[in-house]
């Protein structure tokens, strides 16, 4: 069942252009300083991936605290119901294709690696364009500019040097460098990122889960197999 | 002695010099022995049979003793002898052969010579009870009468025996001569068959009367000599003719011969497996097994039954027909495709019956390979009967060429009729069915040749309905254990449905992937990745089923169905290997019947090399003193010539069985291998080829007038032509005695009537007007007996 909520949960949360997510990405926490909301950044996604998680693990949980209360397989019941499907046989037990049954997981190993590779990249980013480039602009370099002159007055290639930084160094710094920048953390930061790295997680965390309930069920149904051999027996009687 | 004049018969034979009185009939004749010289007394009761044969075969001739003590002869015994020559049937017998006139009178008594023999030449033994032949008058009373007459070997009794004189004549002779020579006592012996033949084959006794007075006379001392042809020259024929009619069967065979029988044997025995096998395949086929045969091996066994096909391997059976799907059958491609889609994805597991189904089809097809049904057998039987009589037939070749005749063209072989044909004789066919076995018991009768090596494969230990029955659960349980292999493997091959559950998580996460990656808007991204998982998802959904899992259906299938095939092939091979022991059983038995018919035929052959060489080495000689023996050597190579190839021509036994070579191997062709059901015993064979032997022998003799030993004398032996026989005759008779008062001296021959006429007869200078001439049957001899009287002391 975990698997079959993890698709259930994909469907409302996560479907493209009619999915819940998108609206929740856009809904960041926010804090509140002297009377000014401010967002905090990708907390929007944060708060999918708890919905969805939640809802997930709502619906898996009640089903199986409602399976094991009413002894009931649910399985066994579609099975019952649908027997074409072989849902147990043919899905829930089936380890081949390999390739087709784990091509999501992997591809949320990969969502995740890429969500948080981003994620990583763009905080450098942000912490070069905000601090250190700012930085280097502001004071770094005016000052290393006046100690030169400082300490060596007059001579020529101080001036040159000193030219070469306050001139085009200065000017690739705020103009090349700082929009590069900008729009390499506006690439990183694309709506995509949030919902991957939501999905990986989520999908992730399912399979862990369904591989779990898969090793489950597959002992209930041996048990459940032979304890209606053990009724078929005939026992010896003695007497 | 007194015999009855009557009319010529046939039988009888003339006189010389009475010819008013020219027969005489034989006296049936009792000669009572007296001697301690077991082996001479045999010796000469053997010879005197010999040359009187009719009169013996007739029964006109009794034996009783050699007596050595007076306890042993007794009037009883010597009456109840007397017994058997009174038979009306014996007498009747001498009437129809002419040795006797009629039957005695009615009212007369019947009239038999007693000869009393005694041999006192050896040990000293007591007297001879010479009053016993009185004693036996009395008991047979009116019945018989009898003519005793003595015969003493030995010197002169002294004081004369008492009832010395109820005997006619009393003759004696003794080992030293008239003049006083000393005289082997072979000699003696030899005089005195050359007397009892003279007793009782002619009209002796009837010319000594005339010559000599009873009353007078005390004892007559006697010689005798005889011109004979060689006593033993048919038996050493017979053993000759048999040599040679067996030579040529017994031959031994150099190893050369008995590479190429061996060589000949093996591609036939190698024919007989392959008859029996395919044999087998009908059967097989009968039973639902479809095989094709290359020589021993089967390239292809399929199960063709639907019904058990249908039960053990369910609808789909592509890993035993390996029928391809096939596009051109339009309609049934689909069909084709959904059926393979059902078989793959829902394992086929065959119910808990099928090791009893397997166990009828099993059953089925042992019954039809090797039962006993209604009184016959089916299956191999009758082919295995049919190919063990075509062998049996062709190895009989070996005996006889005439019986490969009998084998169907198509079967006989061509090498028979090579340049060089195959020896024959009883050891080719020996060395051709121990050769036969041989090849039958090495080797395989069943390869299988399914695969790219071809395997032997080993008979079924039993076939009993238990071992069918256990081997139907087990080859079920290799059925059920190999389609449990796929249903196991299928049970890890998720179904579409369940891949697409698997895939959905992936399109959203591909989706992104692509956005983020590719940049691209979500709907293309979303639309892409959907339809990339598509194609993925049905790819490997292909390669698993269609693939993957048909293959491994195919493959248990087929180890499935290879199982059941080997089966199969095992109990043909048990079957074949039970008629194959069926044959070697019986190869056996006609080896033995062969090899004991060998050992007799080889002895026998062995045994006519002395004869043969006898034969060849013998020549007319003088033996003991009064006897020689006559040899026609140009008349014996003759008669060996003709006797042998009527013995190999013999008609009773050539006409038997078709056109044989030989009469000899249609005989044993025909009664003792391999045409009989119960093979006569190879001793009775022998006395067959014996008995056949004697009577061309006896057939082919020469004609008696022109094989008689005077003939032969005048032909062969020059010291006897132109009448010089006669006067060796009259030298070698001389008396065997020392008479003390001699009286007349006569002399007696014995001869044919031919041969007392013309120069070399009566006519010739060797002979002497005084001799007297007696009747005799004995056609072929000729004798001479010279005698002195010994009258009576005082007269």
């Amino acid at each position: 069942m975990a698997w079959l909520y993890l698709l259930l949960v994909l469907l409302v949360f996560y479907t493209p252009i009619v999915g819940l997510g998108p609206s929740l990405l856009q809904k960041d926490f926010e804090i509140t300083i002297s009377g000014l909301h401010l967002p905090i950044p990708f907390t929007g996604s944060l708060r999918l991936l708890a919905y969805s998680l939640l809802a997930w693990w709502l619906l898996w949980t009640i089903t199986l605290w409602i399976e094991r209360r009413a002894e009931f397989d649910i399985f066994y019941w579609i099975d019952r119901r649908l027997s074409a499907l072989h849902l147990r046989e043919r899905w829930i037990y089936a380890t081949r294709p390999v390739f087709s049954i784990q091509l999501a997981v992997r591809l949320a190993k990969i969502g995740m690696v890429i969500s948080l590779g981003q994620a990583v990249g763009a905080l450098l980013l942000g912490i070069l364009l905000a601090v250190t480039v700012p930085q280097l602009i502001q004071t770094v370099l005016p000052g290393l500019i006046e100690s030169l002159m400082a300490r060596f007055p007059g001579a020529g290639w101080v001036e040159t040097l000193v030219g070469w930084l306050s001139g085009p160094l200065m000017e690739w710094l705020i103009g090349p460098i700082m929009k590069w920048l900008h729009n390499a953390l506006g690439s990183l930061l694309g709506p995509a990122i949030p919902s991957l790295f939501a999905v990986s997680v989520l999908v992730f965390v399912a399979s862990k889960v369904y591989k779990q309930e898969q090793v489950e069920r597959y002992r209930a149904g041996i048990r459940e197999m032979q304890r209606r051999r053990q009724q078929g027996e005939k026992r010896p009687t003695i007497g | 002695m007194s015999s009855r004049k009557v009319p010529d018969t046939k039988k009888s034979l003339p006189s010389a010099d009475a010819p008013s009185e020219k027969v005489f009939f034989v006296v049936p004749t009792l000669v009572v022995l007296w001697s301690h010289d077991q082996r001479a007394m045999a010796g000469l009761r053997e010879g005197v049979q010999r040359r009187l044969a009719p009169l013996a075969e007739a029964g006109a001739l009794e034996w009783i003793g050699p007596f050595s003590s007076e306890d042993e002869i007794t009037p009883e015994g010597l009456a109840r002898a007397c017994e058997t020559l009174l038979s009306l049937d014996l007498w009747r017998r001498l009437v129809e052969r002419g040795y006797q006139p009629d039957l005695p009178r009615t009212g007369s008594p019947v009239s038999l010579q007693v000869v009393f023999l005694v041999d006192r030449m050896g040990a000293e033994s007591e007297g001879p009870p010479l009053k016993v032949i009185q004693e036996a008058q009395k008991l047979l009373a009116r019945r018989a009468r009898l003519a005793p007459i003595l015969v003493w070997l030995g010197s002169q009794p002294e004081p004369a025996p008492q009832n010395l004189n109820a005997y006619w004549p009393r003759i004696r002779m003794e080992p030293v001569a008239a003049g006083g020579f000393a005289v082997n006592p072979l000699q003696v012996l030899a005089a005195a068959e050359h007397l009892l033949v003279a007793l009782m084959g002619s009209d002796f006794v009837r010319i000594l009367g005339s010559i000599v007075k009873e009353s007078s006379t005390e004892w007559i001392v006697l010689g005798a000599s005889a011109l004979m042809l060689h006593p033993h020259i048919e038996g050493w024929l017979r053993e000759a003719v048999l040599g040679e009619i067996l030579a040529p069967l017994v031959a031994p065979l150099a190893e050369t011969e008995i590479d190429r029988i061996e060589k000949a044997i093996g591609e036939r025995a190698r024919q007989v497996r392959e008859s029996l096998l395919e044999e087998a395949s009908a059967a097989l086929k009968e039973s639902g097994w479809g095989v094709e045969i290359e020589h021993l091996g089967i390239r292809k066994c399929i199960l063709q039954k639907a019904a058990l096909l249908e039960a053990l391997f369910g609808a789909y059976r592509g890993g035993i027909t390996a029928e391809p799907l096939s596009r051109r059958d339009g309609k049934n491609w689909p069909r084709q495709l959904l059926s393979l889609i059902s078989a793959l994805a829902e394992p086929f597991f065959p119910g808990q019956t099928i090791g009893e189904t397997l166990y009828h089809n099993y059953r089925e097809l042992s019954e039809r390979l090797e039962q006993w049904l209604g009184e016959k057998w089916r299956g191999l039987a009758p082919r295995a009967r049919e190919e063990y009589q075509d062998i049996a037939v062709l190895l009989g070749s070996f005996l006889d060429r005439g019986l490969v005749a009998q084998i169907s063209p198509e079967k006989r072989p061509s090498w028979w009729f090579t340049e060089r044909p195959l020896p024959a004789g009883i050891p080719a066919a020996i060395t051709a069915l121990l050769a036969l076995q041989k090849h039958l018991c090495e080797g395989n009768d069943l390869e299988d040749a399914r695969g790219p090596v071809r395997e032997p494969v080993r008979p079924a230990p039993l076939n009993d309905d238990a071992y069918l029955r256990v081997a139907g659960d087990t080859d079920a349980q290799i059925v059920r254990e190999n389609l449990l292999r796929y249903a196991h493997f299928a049970r890890t091959l998720a179904s579409p449905w369940g891949v697409l559950l698997y895939l959905i998580p992936a399109w959203p996460l591909g989706t992104f992937l692509i956005q983020i990656l590719v940049h691209w808007e979500p709907a293309p991204a979303f639309l892409v990745t959907g339809l990339a998982l598509l194609l993925i998802g049905i790819a490997e959904l292909a390669y698993w089923w269609l693939w993957k899992a048909r293959s491994l259906l195919k493959t248990v299938q087929r180890n499935a169905h290879r199982a059941l095939a080997s089966r199969v092939m095992t109990l043909t091979a048990r079957a074949i290997q039970d008629y194959r022991y069926w044959m070697l059983s019986r190869l056996r038995e006609a080896e033995c019947v062969l090899v004991d018919l060998y050992a007799a035929f080889l002895q026998r052959y062995a045994a006519t090399k002395e004869p043969s060489r006898s034969l060849r080495k013998v020549r007319s000689q003088e033996v003991n003193g009064c006897t020689y023996l006559m040899v026609h050597k140009g008349e014996i190579q003759r008669w060996k010539r003709e006797a042998v190839e009527a013995l190999q021509q013999y008609p009773d036994w050539k006409g038997e069985s078709g056109p044989f070579e030989s009469a000899i191997t249609a005989r044993i062709v025909a009664r003792v291998w391999p045409l009989p059901e119960q093979p006569l015993p190879s001793q009775a064979m022998l006395e067959e080829l014996e008995s056949a032997s004697a009577r061309v022998v006896r057939e082919c003799a020469p004609h008696p007038h022109q094989y008689k030993a005077g003939v032969v004398a005048e032909m062969e032996v020059d010291p006897l032509k132109g009448g010089k026989r006669w006067n060796w005759l009259w030298q070698r008779a001389y008396p065997l005695g020392i008479v003390e008062s001699p009286g007349a001296e006569f002399t007696i021959v014995m001869a044919p009537e031919e041969a007392l006429s013309g120069p070399t007869g009566r006519e010739s200078p060797y002979w002497q007007p005084d001799w007297r001439a007696a009747l005799t049957l004995q056609g072929q001899e000729e004798m001479c007996i010279r005698g002195i009287v010994e009258r009576k002391r005082g007269e």
